[in-house]
């Protein structure tokens, strides 16, 4: 692919004219909840272009919004004076100098996208279609599932450099701006680097700087606090994109990233990478990242989020071909011959968070049971506490420790009532909100739960557990069954230790 | 009406049909292999633009099932050698002598798609035509299982089956009935549900030609089923959707004219649309519409939309062509603004004909939940007619009820300081018409003292006496709605039950 003759990308040169344009965006209602407003009882967007006739008649005329929606999400020209009502005092023509508008003889359109991510920025990239492959090698997407998957479970704490890896339009780059002193945003893709400076502007964030070069090259021997890093994961037999396409064999190009993400890391920084990788079907899912990471000087914790037969994995990456049949049919065909040559027989998807620390460090490997659709940030900074805790502890001082559950525990009981009470047939225990956590629960541990108030050790809690048994029960019997499942409730970020009384909200 | 007539389906050899039966059975052709060999993760949802990733799926398959999915699921071509290796014994021949296999590029294909449920094979006509013939006999869809699962399934004499199409409603009744009648306008329907019973080896359902009413005139039934064209639409397009009539008044007509060819105690159910004023209760139009029926009836009501709403809904299969699509839409909401159409309603009328003071109750449920409801149902009727049978609500205090033995209690808790909180307790019924309730702690208290003997009064001063407070006639008073909503619902039921 070479680069077409669409318009390159948005200018910086005009600040003045691109807060401006802001003003219009926030003004005209152009913000996710105006958008779902607009879009109202009918469902939400799902940038179709077949529905293209039903959107267009859903948007009441003579309003500014319905004219942003048109030019920035549907992608389609409007009259000169409609736009220009709709801008306010901000001329047209200074747009069009900007890289925002497409001057027509009577119609104007937009060479970008621009959408609102996470209610907060509005972000600009090359507009994407539903059904097309995009046009150009350099394309710069916007927001994706994905982008949403490791902007949740990103630590948010404040920190005082941050780094985005691949930042493409810029989002990571621009939401860890909100928590970091300054942000670097690297992209190999000049348009990228355009695009993340250009958004950077538009949400008026001073303390982004933008890079170009490929992965770490730009910041070579410079470290971070935070790193963020959505690259282009993909097990790909292609070298098409290069959002997508590392061009690398197998999964060798994450297993580099990861390789080298610790040499970035300040103490106690914390990486967050979204990675795919290839496992045996009946083996461990997590051992090969668990070779990635050893001996890195970092403790590591490995998420799977999904997992995928190679057929399905070809199939989804190539979803957008699914209009042209012999297309999409090759390109699964090129896919899964590539994945049978490598001999991968199954693909994990899902994150890699690494955090520098000195000493010996731990690896711990869930797998939630999907990407969470809340924030999940909290969590990821409670498992890590949380194993710092157990990876300290031996039998002997796990006794005198003290937990307590977490507030945001929910204990789900489905009864049958009888008899003047309720028969239990179910116990869930579960952590609202971040990765959705849950545990069924048998009765003797529903019961142990209420004595982890925070007050007493865990070999108190034994005991009493023992005290308040109907039969009869010996306390190191009792304290053999317990101990695991303690640890675990410890490991999934139920328990929390008691001294940990400024928790995260 | 622009295309011409397509081809009947034939039954002349009723034989290779029943053959044609056997191999599908014999071979596991069901929705749960489809659903194993094609949906590895999810559910599946048969997708045309998924039909190359669908064929690589079933390559390494063995057996004659990818073959058979790909012909009758898919619609896609089969080399004549493997279609004639997954279908013996039954010779090819016989097929194609039906017209059911046709020659193709790539091999034979299949005239009609075949949809396995759970206990039947349904023929129709093949799905993936954008813009279909008028006679065009539609398949399984959402609407055909939500009827199927709100009908009262008992052994009753007699049937009818009001707009029968592929035959789906008429051949689930058979099970239950001495005999059957299905009518359709549409002699292609006809021809596809007579495929279908013989498919099926049902005997007892005869099938006649006509409008409506027409075939059964003097006729009653103990049941009724009926997924008529109730659309509301400016268009005579499609024999399946478009009844042709102004704005609501075919389902009006249909709904005012079901009680005379019931039974006394027969039930009839029939999918319809409704319009309705923003301003008046959803439920308003059809109230009218039963007034006087002598029949006792049930309304859910699963959705409101606005036309536009509505009209992209229905004009979906136009929108690979812009200004199509488009022109459609301004046409049918040109039409909702001359008749002054704000709201469209979709839901169903459960209608049962009994001498006497006549009940009518609405209900707003969520239709995409639904499991197979007939004891639901019946239930719900019973909880009307003892409300109505009673002189006042505070009369319920006198009644021993019972919690319905498939209630569940949902408690969400949270523990804080060694005590529990409980921070939601909600009340539902598994399967059927899953009824949800948030109830507060008292009333938990009030339903587990209900055993089906001891009277509402008596269960009331228990939960008193446990709390060691006095019961008394205002705990009663305040007791009374909440006690009636659940009976309503379907949570409490009359002993014997």
């Amino acid at each position: 692919l070479t680069p077409s003759g669409l318009p390159d990308a948005p200018r910086t040169d005009d600040r003045e004219g691109v807060v401006a344009l802001r003003a219009a965006l926030l003004e005209g209602g152009y913000t996710g909840a105006g958008i779902r407003e607009a879009f109202g009882s009918n469902g939400s967007f799902h940038r179709d272009t077949t529905e293209l006739p039903f959107y267009l008649r859903l948007l009441p005329a003579g309003e500014p919004r319905s004219t942003l929606i048109k030019l920035f999400l549907l992608g389609v020209r409007v009259p000169r004076d409609e736009a220009a009502a709709a801008f306010g005092g901000l001329s047209l023509e200074r747009l069009e100098a900007t890289g925002v508008l497409d001057l027509g003889e009577e119609d104007v359109g937009a060479p970008i996208e621009i959408v609102p991510v996470e209610d907060v920025l509005v972000v600009a990239s090359d507009p994407s279609r539903e059904g097309e492959m995009p046009a150009r090698a350099d394309h710069v997407p916007g927001p994706t599932p994905p982008t949403g998957a490791l902007a949740r479970l990103t630590v948010r704490a404040p920190v005082g450099s941050a780094l985005d890896l691949g930042t493409g339009s810029g989002i990571q780059a621009l939401l860890a701006a909100a928590h970091a002193v300054r942000v670097v945003g690297v992209d190999v893709n000049p348009r990228a680097v355009r695009f993340a400076a250009f958004n950077a502007q538009l949400n008026s964030l001073d303390n982004v700087e933008t890079r170009e070069g490929s992965l770490y090259e730009p910041v070579e021997g410079e470290t971070f606090d935070l790193i963020v890093c959505n690259p282009p994961y993909i097990i790909s037999p292609e070298s098409r994109y290069l959002f997508r396409d590392s061009g690398l064999p197998g999964d060798s190009f994450c297993e580099g990233l990861v390789r080298r993400t610790p040499e970035f890391l300040s103490e106690g920084g914390v990486a967050h990478l979204l990675v795919e990788w290839a496992y045996e079907p009946d083996g461990d899912w997590s051992e090969p990242l668990r070779r990635w990471v050893e001996g890195s000087g970092c403790d590591a914790l490995l998420l799977r989020f999904s997992e995928h037969e190679p057929i399905m994995n070809a199939a989804e990456a190539n979803e957008r071909l699914r209009g042209d049949r012999e297309a999409y049919g090759a390109a699964i065909d090129r896919w899964t011959t590539y994945y049978r040559e490598l001999g991968i027989e199954r693909i994990g998807w899902g994150a890699v968070v690494l955090r520098r620390r000195s000493g010996a460090s731990w690896v711990r490997a869930e797998s939630p049971a999907a990407v969470s659709p809340l924030p999940a940030g909290h969590h990821v900074a409670r498992l890590l506490r949380n194993q710092d805790v157990l990876a300290r502890l031996d039998e002997r001082t796990l006794g005198d420790s003290v937990f307590r559950l977490a507030d945001d525990h929910r204990i789900e009981q489905t009864l049958i009532l009888r008899d003047g009470g309720g028969v239990v047939e179910e116990v869930v225990l579960r952590l609202d909100g971040g990765f959705g956590f849950q545990l069924n629960l048998d009765g003797p541990s529903t019961h142990a739960l209420s004595f982890l108030d925070g007050r007493r050790t865990i070999r108190e809690v034994v005991a009493d557990v023992a005290a308040s048994s109907p039969q009869p029960v010996g306390v190191d019997e009792l304290a053999a069954g317990m101990l695991p499942g303690i640890c675990r409730l410890v490991e999934l970020g139920f328990l929390i230790p008691a001294e940990d009384g400024t928790l995260e909200t | 009406v622009t295309q011409a007539p397509t081809e009947l389906v034939r039954t002349t050899d009723a034989a290779a049909i029943e053959e044609l039966g056997d191999v599908l059975r014999g071979a596991g052709y069901t929705a749960a292999a489809v659903q194993e060999v094609l949906a590895s993760e999810g559910a599946f949802n048969r997708d045309p633009s998924e039909i190359p990733l669908y064929l690589r799926l079933l390559e390494p398959v063995e057996g004659p099932l990818p073959a058979l999915i790909k012909l009758f699921l898919l619609g896609e071509p089969v080399p004549e050698e493997e279609a004639a290796r997954a279908l013996a014994p039954l010779p090819l021949e016989r097929l194609t002598d039906l017209a059911l296999l046709l020659p193709a590029d790539g091999g034979l294909v299949s005239t009609v798609h075949l949809s396995p449920t759970e206990d039947l094979l349904l023929a129709s006509d093949r799905p993936d035509d954008e813009v279909a013939p008028a006679d065009h006999v539609l398949g399984l869809s959402p609407p055909t299982r939500v009827l199927a699962c709100l009908t009262v399934r008992r052994q009753v004499d007699s049937v009818f089956d009001i707009g029968t199409g592929f035959g789906l409603q008429a051949l689930v009744a058979a099970t239950h009935a001495d005999r059957v009648v299905g009518v359709d306008i549409n002699p292609r329907a006809l021809r596809f549900a007579e495929f279908n019973a013989i498919l099926n080896r049902i005997g007892n359902v005869e099938l006649r030609e006509g409008s409506m009413f027409d075939p059964v005139e003097g006729e009653r039934f103990d049941l009724i089923v009926g997924n008529p064209p109730y659309v509301i639409s400016p268009e005579t397009e499609y024999i399946y959707r478009d009844s042709g009539l102004a704005g609501d008044s075919f389902c009006e007509g249909l709904v005012r004219r079901l009680p005379e060819y019931l039974n006394e105690g027969g039930f009839a159910h029939a999918l319809i649309a409704w319009a309705h004023d923003p301003e008046e209760h959803w439920a308003a139009p059809v109230a009218r519409w039963v007034e006087g029926s002598g029949c006792d009836a049930l309304l859910f009501h699963y959705v409101s939309h606005d036309p536009l709403g509505y009209a992209a809904g229905w004009n979906r299969p136009l929108r690979s062509n812009a200004d199509v699509y488009g022109a459609a839409l301004d046409r049918w909401l040109e039409y909702y603004r001359e008749l002054g159409i704000e709201a469209i309603a979709w839901g169903a009328i459960v209608l049962r004909r009994r001498d006497g003071d006549n009940w009518f109750w609405a209900h707003n449920p969520a239709a995409e939940r639904i499991g197979p409801a007939s004891h639901h149902i019946l239930r719900l009727v019973d909880a009307q007619d003892l409300l109505s049978s009673l002189p006042g609500d505070e009369a319920l205090l006198d009644q021993p009820l019972a919690l319905a033995d498939d209630h569940r209690l949902e408690q969400t808790v949270v523990l804080g300081g060694g005590e529990g909180f409980v921070y939601e307790t909600v009340l539902r019924l598994e399967g059927g018409i899953r009824s949800r309730v948030v109830v507060d702690p008292n009333s938990v208290q009030v339903l587990s003292q209900l055993d089906g003997h001891r009277p509402l009064r008596e269960a009331l001063a228990r939960v008193a006496a446990e709390a060691g407070t006095e019961g008394g006639e205002e705990l009663e008073q305040a007791s009374v709605p909440a006690i009636r909503r659940l009976l309503e619902l379907g949570f409490l039921v009359r002993p014997g039950d």
